[in-house]
């Protein structure tokens, strides 16, 4: 079937424990898909890594089926786990927390590439840098 | 217990970082709205999903990132320090607007609200989808499938599947074999189980859509006339089945006149729906030249259904 899309949305969320709690329920509610169906599916499909953020896109059709896919992990994850970290700097500005090298930055760019709407990879680097700046990680030169 | 909905606008480059910031202070995930993903989804080679312009241009041009914080948060507090929070961003990456906007929200029965959307549907006068949660006294004569939207085209709402289904009851005999090509949800296949088809063969290029179609099959006591597979028409064991509903897209239904007559007998029905008004002509003018007579046409909202006849079976 040609089908017509009337919502598409991206959350990023805990994998294996969605529920319809916010961010889900009111994300999805205002285009009368199955949430219960969504959340099932959802945690059945990324049981595996449950607990990690994971992005998710869905895409709301005109008959209010639906589908979703799972895209790469967000910035913030590749990078906490590229420096053995739980979570960022609480006071970034102040306190750091870990050291990245460029090349790490760069992996990290190419891993996320696919998903990004950056126009190239020096763009995509620049984004990962920053974010991990904004978390109290080092960038070194 | 209510909610605050935090929104921000912002750019590509900073929405990473600011929803991490989020979840950092304790939002449970967030919603990210890009209108560049769905336009970069839609230009994709191959895909059969498209939208309209109206719809893309609503969108706008910004990334909207929200979260959600239960009442415990002190508002105030947490109005400060966000505001903190992305200003410290706005060093490292363009974050474009950077607007922040709050609102309340209420609790709502968000595991179940969904459900309001869906009644009981009468697709003719003897066909009626419902949802498994409605009770639904039948009358006398009538055909009930029993299915649940969810991640599989099909829930009945659409044109195209309302007209293929008043062909299939139109069209469809008792003993008949049937052949479901796209079958989605399954709806087409229930639909012609129930009208009497003995043997129905549903068919699907998406295993999700095989997996839920064999789920509504079991629902709806059809498992026994119906078998589902994941694949293409050209897949299937050559047959005569007595119809063939296609309900996919013009393109497709185009691809499928070749090998069509392997697979229905003399004078069986082809039923091809999913096309826009403005690719029918081409359709049909492409089935008439190559052994087909059009029986029927209907049409509604954007979309065309059409009945062919095949003149000899291969």
């Amino acid at each position: 079937m040609a089908k017509k899309i009337v919502g598409y949305v991206k959350l990023q969320i805990p994998a294996g424990k969605a529920t319809p709690a916010p961010p889900v329920g009111p994300a999805l509610g205002q285009y009368g898909i199955n949430i219960m169906g969504f959340c099932k599916e959802f945690n059945e499909r990324t049981a595996k890594d449950a607990g990690l953020v994971i992005p998710v896109v869905i895409t709301v059709y005109a008959d209010r089926s639906f589908s979703f896919i799972t895209k790469t992990p967000p910035a913030s994850v590749l990078l906490k786990r590229a420096c053995k970290i739980e979570s960022g700097s609480g006071v970034p500005n102040r306190e750091k927390v870990a050291k990245i090298s460029k090349d790490e930055v760069r992996k990290i760019a190419e891993i996320k590439m696919p998903d990004l709407n950056a126009s190239d990879i020096e763009a995509a680097m620049r984004m990962i840098a920053g974010t991990a700046r904004s978390m109290g990680i080092v960038v070194e030169d | 217990m209510k909610w605050t909905e935090v929104r921000i606008k912002t750019t590509g480059e900073a929405y990473d970082a600011i929803s991490e910031m989020l979840t950092s202070i304790g939002a449970g995930g967030v919603v990210i709205e890009d209108p560049k993903d769905i336009r970069k989804e839609i230009e994709k080679p191959g895909t059969l999903d498209y939208a309209d312009n109206e719809f893309l241009n609503s969108l706008g041009e910004d990334v909207t990132v929200k979260a959600y914080f239960p009442e415990s948060f002190n508002i105030n507090e947490l109005k400060q320090l966000i505001k903190e929070k992305l200003s410290y961003i706005s060093r490292f990456l363009d974050i474009g607007k950077g607007s922040i906007d709050f609102s309340e929200l209420c609790e709502d029965d968000w595991a179940n609200a969904w459900k309001k959307y869906y009644r009981p549907l009468h697709l003719s006068q003897r066909l009626v989808v419902t949802p498994s949660w409605e009770h639904y006294e039948s009358r006398e004569g009538e055909i009930v499938i029993r299915l649940d939207p969810g991640m599989a085209f099909g829930t009945g709402t659409h044109e195209t599947t309302q007209m293929c289904a008043i062909m299939l009851e139109k069209y469809t005999a008792k003993g008949d074999s049937v052949i479901d090509v796209g079958c989605g949800s399954g709806i087409l296949s229930i639909i012609a189980a129930k009208l009497g088809a003995s043997q129905v063969t549903a068919v699907d290029i998406d295993e999700i859509a095989v997996k839920v179609t064999k789920e509504n099959l079991v629902k709806n006591n059809v498992s026994g006339h119906v078998t589902a597979t994941v694949g293409v028409l050209a897949d299937l064991k050559k047959s005569k089945a007595d119809i063939v509903v296609a309900n996919i897209i013009a393109d497709v239904i185009i691809d499928m006149v070749n090998v069509l007559p392997y697979y229905l007998k003399a004078g069986g029905h082809f039923i091809a729906s999913g096309i826009i008004k403005e690719r029918a002509e081409e359709v049909r003018e492409v089935y008439c030249n190559r052994g087909f007579d059009i029986v029927e046409k209907m049409e509604k909202g954007e979309w065309v259904a059409m009945v062919f006849r095949c003149r000899s079976s291969l």
